[in-house]
């Protein structure tokens, strides 16, 4: 369904707005998701990205696992959601999956929320794979700070193979994809929205959609207030992944202390190199975005904006005293990036997704993402939304 | 503030140094009133002459609003941790869990009250040429009575002329620890935590630092408290008591050995054997002092063999609180950029 081209409106001068029926702001994992999954309902759909290339900010920016389940020792149901996603996530993705290396989970003895043995009957009881260590992994660590070293089961994907694959995937959805684009000046239409988009090299285009899925994560904030709505609270975290080299032992392997403030260290796969966060120094800032406070209303956030130092060398400091091979890090590199959570999942790993249309107009729809395997929730989202729409416009036409 | 070095070092002006990570850790109990000046102070002093350090503050159980005065300085001073211990536990243990969880390359114990925070860079400056550590003494025992004054001297000279503890003398609680120094020092799991005692018996690299805090050290707090941990000390240090009581307990045996000979050879060749009450009481007397030093010194030890082989946790972490420093409305403003 192509519309008809309607006449120019006074606020753009320089032609007639094309029209479309979905546009989607945020090229990341979720936003090449949901415009794909919209195709199902919608013939035109368009994604606009403010980067040159898909996946570039979040989707890129994280320590890339494939959760199977091993992180929530303190939240089964969310546990037992990723033991279920996990081998979907797998078949669905296989070739943008790494799983050529030993992941080993260890628990810690001082500060640990979780025991070895309560580690041990978490795993049994959501049916993740688990087996000591073999001796000479176990010897890397320190015994009087680590209390048992598991072999476990967990991947990491390729975040450039997963941006090639939406790639594909818009493509053979003939999904538009705008790149170098933000879109600016978001206001009510007739059946819809009005956006304008602004190009990196100063075009500026409005167009009209039907409906607009806000796929923007840490700048959700920042479409609300293109359209003049209120924002969604929010909790930003300015946030640092180190990439290091690793020493011989640890090319093939990942390892992650549970389970309250330790490490974790995996293969990074587009880098060749280890990504390396911890609980206690990846989250470098914090700040509440809500009504009634100042936010963001400016171009869209980027870490760079905020002079933060590097924290890797307390990571290492720390984890070397759990993993004394740790010493030897080399680091290389570090990824920033604003980490959003919903304020009310903060203080537990439940990490819904945010599918939230705007109070006022139900058509501006602000979705987040929490985790990757959250994207299992979304068809039913999309599909609802759409049918309730039509089963409203049918009981309007009779 | 005299300070009598073992080894000269000047102290470092300008640059700051970008070598050594150092944390520093301080017990806070009860201290609501001054805790956010101290600790503002001793960031200031850290934050210009470090570029990575940490400041561990351990909660012991206050019961006033100490918590919550450090508290609010996590949005504002980044590089601040706060443990939050689950009772009282006391100095010790208080101290023991901050080594435990500080990570730097030199880790200082401070007393906010009473030490000179502003001489930290020098005691980093003389732990970091070797793998050893600083001990902060008190040759002068600041604010201490006679009477303990007296006491330490007469402790100090047993521990070292009797028991053959090593130890080093006066200490305030000021430590400054190398990595090696304080890896090993955790490897001594017990209970106790006696610096004095256990760093001379790591060996590695070890210096003093006389100095007069600016009071009354709290470990010394009162006689009875200091003969506690006299007693501790010794218990800890060495397995003096228990070796004399031992020797002692072989000659009272022997004499007694020896009286029963006495007895039988009276009863051989003597008659009308009707006195000897003296010898009686005596030795009965004799033997029961052996009896109950004996029993006293095994029932330390006993206690000290039960507490070790229960292997219970010498102090519980609660929380941890880090900083989180808000960006700030001013630097905000750079990336906004108005749009409406």
């Amino acid at each position: 369904m192509i519309r008809q081209p309607e006449p120019a409106q006074s606020s753009d001068r320089t032609q007639a707005p094309r029209t479309v029926d979905v546009v989607v702001v945020g090229g990341g994992f979720f936003g090449c998701q949901v415009a794909a999954l919209a195709r199902k309902y919608a013939d035109k759909v368009v994604v606009v990205e403010a980067a040159d290339r898909l996946l570039t900010r979040a989707s890129y920016h994280n320590q890339a696992r494939v959760h199977n389940g091993y992180h929530y020792p303190r939240s089964i149901l969310t546990a037992l959601r990723s033991r279920v996603n996990f081998p979907k996530f797998c078949a669905d993705f296989g070739d943008c999956v790494v799983s050529d290396f030993d992941k080993y989970y260890a628990v810690a003895r001082e500060q640990s929320k979780v025991t070895a043995s309560q580690f041990a009957t978490f795993c049994q009881r959501i049916g993740a794979p688990l087996e000591p260590a073999a001796d000479q992994v176990t010897r890397w660590f320190d015994p009087d700070r680590i209390e048992m070293v598991w072999k476990t089961r967990e991947y990491a994907f390729d975040s450039l193979k997963l941006a090639e694959r939406m790639n594909q995937l818009l493509a053979e959805h003939q999904v538009q994809v705008q790149l170098s684009t933000v879109a600016k000046h978001i206001e009510p239409d007739a059946d819809g929205v009005r956006v304008q988009l602004h190009h990196a090299l100063g075009a500026v285009e409005t167009i009209r959609a039907r409906w607009l899925f806000n796929c923007t994560y840490s700048s959700l904030n920042f479409v609300l207030a293109a359209a003049g709505r209120p924002p969604i609270p929010l909790k930003h975290e300015i946030t640092e992944m180190a990439l290091v080299a690793v020493p011989t032992e640890l090319h093939k392997v990942g390892v992650t202390v549970m389970c309250g403030p330790f490490f974790s260290i995996m293969p990074f796969p587009p880098r060749g190199l280890h990504s390396f966060s911890h609980v206690r120094y990846t989250p470098r800032a914090a700040w509440l975005e809500r009504d009634g406070l100042p936010y963001h209303t400016g171009l869209p956030l980027q870490v760079a904006d905020f002079k933060v130092r590097s924290a890797f060398v307390l990571m290492q400091r720390d984890a070397a005293r759990y993993l004394p091979l740790l010493r030897q890090l080399e680091h290389v590199d570090s990824l920033w990036e604003l980490k959003t959570v919903l304020p009310q999942s903060e203080g537990n790993d439940s990490r819904p997704i945010l599918f939230r249309p705007d109070g006022l107009w139900p058509r501006l729809v602000s979705v987040m993402g929490g985790k990757i395997d959250n994207i299992y929730d979304l068809p039913r989202e999309i599909a609802d939304l759409f049918a309730d729409h039509r089963r409203h416009s049918d009981d309007l036409a009779h | 503030m005299t300070s009598l070095t073992d080894s000269q070092i000047p102290a470092r002006s300008g640059a700051r140094n970008s070598s050594t990570f150092v944390s520093v850790v301080a017990v806070l109990r009860d201290v609501a009133a001054d805790v956010q000046a101290k600790v503002r102070q001793l960031w200031e002093i850290l934050h210009r002459e470090y570029d990575n350090f940490e400041i561990v503050l351990v909660d012991d159980g206050s019961r006033d609003r100490t918590l919550e005065q450090v508290k609010a300085l996590l949005p504002t001073h980044d590089c601040l941790r706060i443990l939050t211990l689950s009772r009282a536990f006391g100095r010790e243990p208080a101290v023991a869990a901050g080594l435990d969880a500080a990570i730097g390359d030199v880790v200082v114990v401070v007393d906010l009250d009473t030490d000179p925070i502003d001489s930290i860079p020098e005691l980093v400056a003389m732990c970091c040429n070797g793998s050893g550590s600083v001990v902060g003494t008190d040759p002068t025992r600041t604010g201490e009575s006679a009477v303990q004054r007296i006491g330490a001297t007469v402790f100090y000279w047993l521990a070292q002329r009797l028991a053959g503890i090593d130890m080093i003398r006066h200490t305030t609680g000021l430590v400054a620890l190398s990595r090696p120094a304080l890896g090993a020092l955790l490897r001594i799991r017990e209970q106790a935590y006696h610096p004095q005692v256990f760093l001379p018996y790591i060996g590695l690299e070890l210096k003093t630092w006389a100095y007069r805090p600016t009071g009354r050290i709290k470990a010394n707090r009162g006689l009875f408290h200091s003969l506690d941990r006299a007693i501790d000390i010794v218990v800890t240090g060495s397995l003096w008591p228990l070796r004399i009581v031992s020797w002692a307990s072989v000659l009272a045996a022997l004499v007694n050995a020896i009286y029963l000979i006495y007895v039988v050879l009276i009863a051989l060749f003597k008659s009308h054997v009707a006195e000897g009450w003296t010898t009686t009481s005596l030795q009965n007397g004799a033997m029961f002092f052996m009896l109950f030093v004996v029993l006293a010194v095994l029932g330390e030890y006993v206690g000290r063999v039960l507490t070790e082989s229960r292997r219970r946790p010498t102090f519980v972490v609660r929380d941890e609180y880090n900083s989180s420093v808000v960006v700030q409305a001013e630097q905000r403003r750079n990336v906004v950029n108005e749009s409406r």
